[in-house]
């Protein structure tokens, strides 16, 4: 057995071993060795009239560095994962037993767990707005000072705000179930089910689920109507109950009546503001009144996506997931979601088993998008 | 493209060499020591896209003081004093820099164009965690444990007693395992077969 210090030199080696890999030393060390000695050579005592110029040209630069100040400051950050940079919108996945960093120019980073799925939705100079679909991350935010920090993290109906602090945020979508567990800092937390936003501090851990045990249908229709018939009543919105429930089979009449009369953009919200607190029945039935009373538009594209979304992560029913996908890819052939509905198409065929179909939808995506975010499950299909 | 004449001659002679200006004398300090003081650089920098830079600094830096070194058997270890302060004063401006907010904490890695992979990552890892410890610790657990250097020798390139060198090194040592244990990616590197734990202090 290895002594702990045989140890410690080990990991030495390692680290000097990567160094080496990354560093290509002899292509250094001749180009270190030119400059040195054609600068030896050609050196020259700097005379007063050089060292006035020098003067000037640190003014020049003292300016230059205020600007370039300014132009960091500005500038959204930037970030990747060992599969190389990304951008915003795209999926994050870390594979079963491969847990996957997400490095952010600033010095921030995320750690996925296994079979975590997260966006970064959103970013900006002070930071990034994170979903995390499901699954479980570590999270570490540098405070930058001077900017400010403002990071979000949203899982499901929940919302985190960030400043500068470390935690772990699980969010389990079939069960609607949060897990926040505090390492260091501060947080607020707020969602559609917490009465007011809430503040995490110290080692704290808070688990939270939006969804209530069952109640007697009764009793839950009541609770329901009750809601319902305020909210739809009072124009412009229907408004989520403060508290968003598990549905039952059985929904009050008020909100299928309401979506048959309401907006286009108020289906759309309606139907977002349900799917996050987890009210899959509802929000299902707002998108599909939107599709069968606004055909044909943009929206109602959309909405087949979102459905296939709520089929896949919601619902688990995978057949139903690729049928909205590949009706959204009908619809919106070249439309802004046509990247993900590919790549989620050949997900969802992947899981149902249909192998053939699976691996059509694998080679298109790659000819299309060869470094998408889907890229490596496709290759992974191919090569099965 | 400069080629300089050939020096012949030991360390003894490579000193005198290089304060009487022998036109190779340069040439030949370089190639006896550059990998050395390239691989000191590096372990307490990490991949950096400075390091041919501040490779050439350490040399202009040795040729400008060569008249102060008194002991031709030293300069080896001279060098590498030489390398370790360069490399200080290079992370002391990155701090002063950085409270600007004028460069991403993240260091300039070199390869940036090569496909990234866990092994860079990890190599990331292990450098942000240095750049946590005081700037003393750092250098020695860099010294000692990624370049591999006998401890004295160690010292000396920091230009404290060795029992000063031991301290500084224990501390670094607690910081940095408590530190690494807590990220997964370096795992595999902490744990060489058993259980990750302190060297004892020989």
């Amino acid at each position: 057995m290895d002594s702990p210090q045989t140890n410690l030199m080990q990991f030495g080696e390692c680290v000097q071993d990567a160094l080496e890999a990354e560093t290509s030393p002899n292509e250094q060390l001749r180009a270190a060795r030119t400059q040195l000695l054609e600068r030896v050579t050609t050196e020259q005592r700097r005379t007063p009239k050089l060292r006035l110029r020098l003067a000037l040209f640190g003014g020049l630069a003292t300016l230059a560095t205020a600007a370039a100040i300014m132009f960091t400051w500005s500038r959204p950050i930037a970030f990747e994962t060992a599969s190389g940079k990304h951008d915003a919108g795209d999926v994050l996945e870390a594979l079963q037993h491969q847990p996957t960093y997400v490095h952010f120019s600033e010095g921030s980073q995320l750690l996925l767990h296994d079979g975590t799925r997260a966006r970064v939705l959103e970013t900006h100079a002070r930071g990034a707005r994170v979903l995390l679909e499901n699954g479980a991350a570590d999270v570490s935010i540098v405070h930058r000072s001077g900017t400010g920090t403002r990071w979000r993290f949203e899982a499901g109906p929940f919302q985190v705000l960030v400043t500068g602090t470390q935690f772990k945020l699980a969010w389990h979508a079939a069960s609607q179930s949060l897990v926040l567990s505090m390492r260091s800092g501060s947080v607020e937390l707020s969602g559609a089910c917490l009465p007011a936003p809430r503040v995490v501090a110290g080692r704290e851990t808070v688990r939270l689920s939006c969804a209530k045990p069952a109640q007697p249908a009764s009793e839950t229709r009541a609770a329901e109507s009750a809601a319902t018939a305020t909210s739809v009543g009072a124009q412009p919105a229907y408004r989520a109950p403060a508290n968003a429930v598990r549905e039952s089979a059985a929904q009050p009449r008020s909100f299928e009546s309401g979506c048959e009369t309401a907006s286009k953009a108020d289906l759309v919200a309606w139907a977002n503001r349900e799917r996050l607190a987890g009210s899959v029945v509802r929000a299902r039935s707002a998108l599909l009144t939107l599709r069968k009373r606004f055909g044909g538009s943009n929206e109602a594209a959309t909405a087949a996506f979102t459905l296939g979304r709520i089929a896949y992560d919601q619902r688990a029913d995978y057949a139903e997931a690729a049928r909205w996908f590949a009706t959204y890819l009908e619809e919106q052939p070249a439309g802004p979601l046509m990247g993900d509905a590919a790549g989620r198409l050949l997900e969802a065929r992947a899981r149902l088993g249909d192998r053939a179909a699976a691996r059509r939808d694998a080679q298109a995506y790659l000819r299309r998008f060869p470094e998408g975010p889907y890229a490596s499950q496709a290759k992974r299909i191919l090569s099965e | 493209m400069v080629t300089p004449l050939k020096f012949v001659g030991d360390d003894r002679a490579l000193v005198e060499a290089l304060r009487g200006r022998h036109p190779g004398a340069v040439a030949a300090l370089y190639e006896r020591h550059a990998a050395s003081v390239h691989r000191t650089l590096r372990s307490a920098l990490g991949a950096d896209a400075e390091l041919p830079d501040l490779l050439q600094e350490v040399f202009i830096r040795a040729l400008d003081g060569i008249a102060q070194l008194d002991d031709h058997e030293r300069l080896r270890s001279w060098l590498s004093s030489i390398a370790v302060f360069s490399a200080r004063a290079l992370i002391r401006r990155r701090a002063r820099r950085r409270w600007l907010s004028l460069f991403s904490p993240q260091r300039a890695l070199v390869g940036e164009q090569a496909p990234p992979g866990e092994a860079r990552f990890a190599l990331r890892e292990v450098y942000e965690l240095l750049d946590r410890l005081p700037l003393d610790e750092r250098m020695a657990f860099a010294l000692r444990i990624i370049d591999g250097m006998p401890l004295q020798d160690a010292a000396d390139a920091c230009g404290v007693s060795l029992a000063t060198f031991k301290r500084r090194l224990g501390r670094a040592e607690r910081a940095f395992v408590e530190a690494a244990e807590r990220r997964p990616l370096l795992l595999p590197w902490l744990k060489g077969g058993t259980r990750w734990t302190l060297r004892k202090q020989i």
